[in-house]
């Protein structure tokens, strides 16, 4: 039960992270290679909230922090929200010279971004250098007794959250807002020339993309309890990339499929392979990849959403003339 | 968002003066004057690379004045981005149309009602009163537009889909939707039949004086330009040859030079 | 000032290696518009085949004093490595980019990373993640005749390499310099040898001389291969067919296909030309930082790639200045920083690109590409 559940925060958190970077890549084109910077800003400021925080205010003559009481909760609380503005700060910082690069060069400038947020952290003493940090369990204890329960609460709370996450971004791209960014992403000076202000509507995308990035970053290191900077590396940005893509660029729910059946081959149905082909783990995702792109370089549901597609239609013999009327 | 000065009698709805564009050393535009007053319909025209395409990219703020001032209903756009030109009251369309091809007909002329009808990220994602409130406008008032062009069937099609002439039409639908006071049209009858152009110019009567519209307009295609405009300017190598009503510059040996010139 | 001169030249050897990489990265991007994350790896094959062609050539045996054989090897060598970089990039061009022509960027871009990635694990499986230190020209000494060499200097090092056991019980290999140029050999430091024991508890029975080229006539020699590689390219971009050819593909493949230019193979041929240089780096590397591994591709590509940016990409002459550059600022700059920040030494290619695209996106000797309302 525990191994299922585990396997399904972590998923969670990689679907929360690829939603967020389908706002800035999918829907408004901009494409962005350092995700993980803002997972990693997001972990990181949430572990500082807990270390310094919740660790630091315990006070003399009691030995540690108590899982679950009203404190504990309450600085989990914070280092939630502390993770969401840090990763937003740093989404705006980031947005600010990116507003002027386009394409590839945005590509290679927010890898950059990415690299340097790493390097930081595996510089700076003050969050535990190249070590990283181990920090206390805040809700719940987790040892042997505990461990199902524990991954029950996070599961439950990590997949609520990323379906608050789904629906912030679907309601926002179904909004003025999605539009600008849209438009913005089919033609930029036809954009700016209808009256849409290309900063606004960029940064926007960016600091709204980095917050929820940072959120799962600040779930993930109360999870874990522990974090290394090197787990928030290029990879891990590919990885949450290749769920934006193969779901298909702009397509939410085409993101969250992909990214299930990624997940479970990677993670799961590899696993179970003989240890011969385990050892060939990476060359098999390098070469996954380079298949896919290959062969449906548009992902798999393109730009539609699941229920805009002919299998889903067919499924619920629903009419395209019907929805007009909405 | 910024309301645009009330139009009173006498001030211009478009009033350039010594205006100049050079890239590099290449000089596109030099010393270009005009002033154009409410409801009128005036043309450029000129022979290609004359340097017309240049002057709406100036008026509309994608290029930076090297030299002279711009002024749109009083206002100096010196400064301004292209976004807050269009919020002063100027919409333009593309010669190479440039429609938001993967988003719909609708949205496309949605997108360009955002200006004058916001709301905030909050009320998206909280789907508030306001947005619904909002939304509906939006709506009803692009869909109307989009009767007015004559694409109200093709609503929920993607823009990119539509027949050439139909893309003609959802651009100038899309720049209505801004609420401009200067309509600027960069070749709107490129590529139609008679038939076609002829269609055309009604609607743009009708869309002039429904929406109370200043127009300028590029146009190679000479009849259609006769018979739209009021006054013509004649630009050639970057300068103006000639100004004044079709009759006038018909009959002016400059133009008919430049012309003449060009079909050598 | 003999520090700064030091800093220096060990900037420049790693900016020239820089460059080699650039080249590769700015013509494929001039030609194709992709950033090809996989040239690193072809960077890393070159240096691996260099690797087993200097082994095969039991370069680690050849006695000093007579340099053609040793001269003749590392010319052997610096072919088949450029060769194998360049038909390796053939290959991967064939294979996983030209089915994409014509489809998104973000897809090429994507699938760049998966050839890198791939190579990366191939890499691994095929010659392991371990580090290997590269084969380099020196002379073994026997202890038994090392008592002629006492109080003698040499041209180049005097080394001896033992495991010490320290007080914790761990095991490490350490390399140390018994004489040097301006150090003579000690019959102590002889006599001291005789108990130092081998990573399998064996007696050390000798200790190694080392080329003689100083540290700064290796850096000459990185910087003269670099500038007779640039001279060619040079020549064969503007004063040969295929360069013509490949200058028109890159600046309207549409017109150039009119043209009746023969655009894939142009491609193929850039992808060749561009991983040969690569692959020179690549034995370079080996030579100038005596490791090489299966990820070594990864960084120095990236940076590469910078470089390219820097100098304006699909610019050669900007690959090669950009590349200078990038090196000698990611010396120099940790070089005079106090030593507790000199882990943030691979932050500055970063923030060196975020500062030329930010003032000049177009690069140092890059054109700007406005675009057309």
């Amino acid at each position: 039960m525990a191994f299922v559940l585990d396997h399904l925060v972590h998923l969670s958190i990689l679907v929360m992270l690829a939603l967020s970077l389908n706002l800035i890549n999918g829907f408004a084109g901009m494409f962005s290679l350092g995700h993980h910077g803002f997972f990693a800003v997001g972990a990181y400021a949430a572990a500082v909230v807990v270390f310094y925080g919740a660790q630091g205010s315990v006070p003399a003559g009691e030995a540690a922090v108590v899982a679950g009481s009203a404190s504990s909760i309450l600085w989990f609380v914070a280092s939630l929200v502390v993770g969401i503005v840090a990763a937003g700060i740093f989404g705006f910082i980031v947005g600010v010279p990116c507003l002027r690069l386009r394409g590839d060069y945005l590509a290679i400038a927010t890898l950059g971004f990415g690299e340097i947020v790493r390097i930081l952290a595996q510089n700076t003493e003050a969050v535990g250098g190249a070590r990283g940090m181990e920090v206390s369990y805040l809700l719940l204890e987790r040892d042997v007794d505990t461990q199902n329960e524990y991954a029950l609460l996070y599961a439950i709370l990590v997949v609520a959250l990323t379906a608050v996450t789904f629906v912030f971004i679907r309601n926002l791209i179904r909004s003025r807002h999605g539009r600008s960014l849209v438009s913005i992403r089919e033609d930029e000076v036809a954009a700016e020339l209808v009256g849409i202000n290309l900063a606004r509507a960029k940064l926007m995308a960016f600091v709204v993309g980095a917050a929820f990035a940072g959120l799962a970053g600040a779930l993930y290191a109360n999870y874990m309890t522990q974090i290394e900077p090197k787990e928030f590396n290029l990879i891990k940005g590919i990885y949450i990339l290749l769920f934006v893509v193969l779901g298909g660029m702009g397509s939410l729910t085409g993101t969250i499929i992909a990214g299930f059946v990624l997940y479970v081959l990677d993670k799961i149905v590899l696993n179970l392979m003989p240890q011969e082909i385990q050892s060939l783990r990476e060359v098999l995702f390098a070469l996954i990849l380079i298949i896919l792109m290959i062969s449906r370089p548009q992902g798999l549901l393109g730009h539609k959403e699941l229920a805009d597609t002919r299998f889903w239609q067919r499924l619920f013999r629903r009419q395209r003339g019907l929805k007009e009327s909405s | 968002m910024s309301t645009a000065p009330a139009p009173s009698a006498g001030v211009p709805v478009l009033e350039m003066r010594g205006v100049t564009k050079r890239f590099g050393g290449l000089t596109a535009v030099e010393g270009f004057e005009a002033r154009l007053g409410e409801h009128e319909v005036v043309g450029l025209i000129g022979p290609n690379g004359a340097g017309k395409t240049t002057v709406f990219n100036l008026i509309t703020g994608v290029y930076e004045l090297t030299a002279g001032a711009i002024a749109v209903r009083g206002r100096d756009t010196k400064g301004l981005r292209p976004d807050q030109i269009t919020s002063l009251g100027v919409a333009r369309t593309f010669q190479n149309i440039r429609l938001f091809r993967r988003m719909s007909v609708l949205e496309n002329v949605q997108t360009a009602m955002d200006l004058r009808l916001g709301y905030g990220i909050l009320a998206s994602v909280l789907r508030t009163r306001r947005f619904r409130e909002r939304e509906r406008e939006i709506t009803e008032k692009s869909r109307a537009l989009l009767d007015l062009v004559g694409l109200a069937d093709d609503a929920d099609e993607r823009a990119g889909a539509l027949a050439y002439g139909e893309q003609r039409r959802l651009e100038i639908a899309r720049a209505l939707a801004t609420d401009p006071r200067l309509l600027i049209l960069d070749e709107p009858a490129a590529g139609m039949n008679p038939q076609e152009t002829d269609e055309l110019g009604e609607m743009l009567h009708v869309i002039r004086k429904r929406h109370d519209l200043t127009l300028l307009l590029i146009e190679h295609d000479m009849k259609f330009v006769m018979r739209m405009c009021e006054r013509i300017i004649v630009l050639d190598y970057g300068r103006i040859i000639a100004t004044g009503t079709p009759a006038e510059v018909r009959a002016n040996p400059a133009v008919i030079a430049a012309y003449l010139g060009d079909e050598e | 000032m003999e520090y700064l001169l030091d800093q220096l030249l060990n900037g420049l050897s790693l900016g020239c290696i820089y460059a080699f990489i650039a080249l590769g990265y700015t013509m494929v991007y001039g030609i194709i518009k992709l950033i090809n994350f996989a040239h690193g790896e072809f960077f890393m094959v070159g240096a691996f085949a260099g690797y087993f062609v200097l082994s095969a050539a039991g370069i680690e045996a050849i006695g000093l004093p007579e340099p053609l054989p040793m001269i003749l090897a590392f010319g052997i060598a610096m072919l088949a490595a450029a060769l194998s970089s360049g038909v390796l990039a053939v290959i991967v061009e064939r294979l996983a980019y030209r089915p994409l022509m014509g489809s998104s960027r973000i897809a090429a871009l994507l699938t760049a990373l998966g050839v890198s990635l791939f190579l990366q694990n191939v890499g691994i499986q095929v010659f392991s993640a371990e580090q290997r230190g590269y084969p380099e020209a020196r002379r073994y000494i026997d202890l038994d005749d090392a008592a002629d060499y006492v109080g003698q200097t040499f041209p180049g090092l005097a080394y001896a390499t033992f495991t010490v056991t320290s007080p914790t019980g761990k095991d490490s290999e350490v390399r140390e310099i018994l004489a040097g140029p301006d150090k003579a050999l000690t019959a102590d430091a002889v006599a001291e040898l005789k108990y130092k024991k081998d990573a399998d508890g064996e007696p050390v029975g000798g200790f190694y001389v080392s080329s003689p080229f100083s540290h700064t006539a290796k850096t000459l020699i990185v910087i003269v291969s670099l500038a007779l590689s640039f001279g060619l390219l040079w020549l064969l971009v503007h004063r040969t067919q295929f360069g013509r050819a490949m200058r028109a593909v890159s600046y309207n493949p549409e017109a150039a296909k009119l043209m009746g230019i023969q655009s894939t193979r142009v491609i193929s041929m850039t992808f060749f030309v561009g991983a040969f240089l690569a692959g020179i780096g690549g034995i370079i590397w080996g030579m100038r930082y005596g490791k090489i591994e299966p990820f070594m591709g990864f960084m120095p590509g990236l940076k590469a790639f910078i470089a390219a940016v820097i100098g304006g990409i699909g610019s050669i002459p900007g690959a090669v200045f950009g590349g200078i550059l990038l090196g000698v600022l990611e010396v120099l700059i940790p070089a005079y920083l106090p030593s507790e920040y000199s882990g943030y030494k691979d932050a500055v290619a970063f923030i060196a690109l975020i500062a030329i695209l930010l003032y000049r996106p177009q690069g140092l000797f890059g054109r700007f590409e406005g675009e057309k309302v």
